[in-house]
């Protein structure tokens, strides 16, 4: 007897996006109130419909979006504001390094796809999936369906939230539920001490500098912020080798 | 922000975002991200939040504001306390929202 191998998981292309695609539907419970408060934020912190709309579908991405909102209220230039959320979202480049290997033999457009509908739920219901099966036909469609299912219903509800934000008066004060947004995530992005000490080194620089030009500082403060973290996990190393 | 400033920022936003989400992807097996590098971009979305929150929360009128006339600080420390409870973005929105209007009202 020789050992046949398994039949593939998924038989055909649409299958596995629909696996995909719901894969990810117990989590969009937090992407619905999620994209609408990107919405309401967006149209809140001064942006046309038109400019609220094209940031929602063209840039389509709620950290980096709400991140930026404060900076744009508060006139910041237009290079601070751009860097900044390259670097709120420099965890999809971890992200896009830690899947490129499945997608290794994929036609260039296809890679593009992939890397647009990158994000954080998609990930990990995707490299949970072929954690012990790396090489799963159809594994593009899979990860396309969980990326397009967010994607589709946090844009929708981003949308939502702009027409909604438009008839809420200014006094509701609205903006500030995207600072509140950030310091939610920025809570749920700490698990452990070097990751604490990245964000307290960050926000003190930040707070320090911010008589800087152009309001650099915040740019000093990330990436002092990212320096002190990788600085307290190497110390945390070396007294572990220590002991 | 004027007109085609904001157009500026979002073309720019988008850029850099499609940039950190595929670059990696479609540049596979030419160029992979040295470990280490990969290892300290995991810090950066806590550097970068507490960066922009902070001076946001402190700071009122360009002055370092400690008072409880800065309501936007307790507003914020009211969210986070909320965000470490419960894990939950949506309830730590309105507990920021309430604590915002709420201490506005006391305040005035």
């Amino acid at each position: 007897m020789s050992a046949t191998t398994p039949p593939p998981e998924f038989a055909t292309p649409r299958a596995a996006w629909i696996a995909g695609a719901t894969s990810v539907t117990p989590f969009l419970f937090g992407t619905i109130p999620f994209g609408l408060v990107t919405g309401i934020a967006t149209k809140a912190a001064g942006l046309s419909l038109e400019a609220s709309i094209a940031m929602t579908l063209m840039v389509f991405a709620g950290t980096a979006q709400i991140s930026a909102l404060p900076l744009i209220a508060a006139g910041a230039p237009a290079l601070v504001i751009v860097l900044t959320a390259f670097i709120v979202n420099l965890r999809f480049m971890i992200y896009s390094a830690t899947v490129a290997p499945y997608f290794k033999h994929l036609p260039l457009r296809w890679k593009f796809l992939i890397g647009y509908f990158v994000t954080d739920t998609g990930f990990a219901m995707f490299m949970r999936k072929v954690a012990d099966r790396p090489t799963m036909a159809h594994r593009h469609w899979y990860f396309l369906g969980g990326g397009m299912m967010i994607g589709l219903v946090w844009s929708v509800a981003a949308l939502i939230g702009i027409v909604a934000g438009a008839r809420v008066p200014a006094s509701w004060q609205l903006e500030f539920a995207a600072t509140v947004g950030i310091i939610a995530i920025l809570a749920a992005v700490i698990r452990n001490k070097a990751e604490l000490s990245a964000a307290i080194i960050g926000g003190s620089v930040a707070l320090a500098a911010m008589h800087l030009p152009m309001k650099l500082g915040l740019v000093l403060g990330a990436v002092a912020g990212i320096a002190g973290g990788v600085l307290t996990q190497r110390m945390q190393d070396r007294v572990k080798a220590a002991a | 922000m004027s007109g085609w400033a904001i157009w500026l920022v979002i073309a720019g936003m988008a850029v850099g975002t499609i940039v950190n989400r595929a670059a990696l992807i479609m540049l596979a097996g030419r160029f992979d991200l040295p470990p280490s590098v990969q290892a300290s971009l995991r810090f950066a979305p806590a550097a970068a939040l507490a960066a922009i929150v902070v001076p946001e929360l402190f700071v009122q009128q360009g002055q370092i504001d400690l008072s409880l006339h800065n309501v936007k600080l307790f507003a914020g420390l009211a969210g986070f306390a909320m965000a470490m409870f419960t894990r939950n973005t949506i309830l730590s929105i309105v507990a920021g929202m309430l604590a915002l209007h709420g201490m506005g009202l006391l305040v005035r």
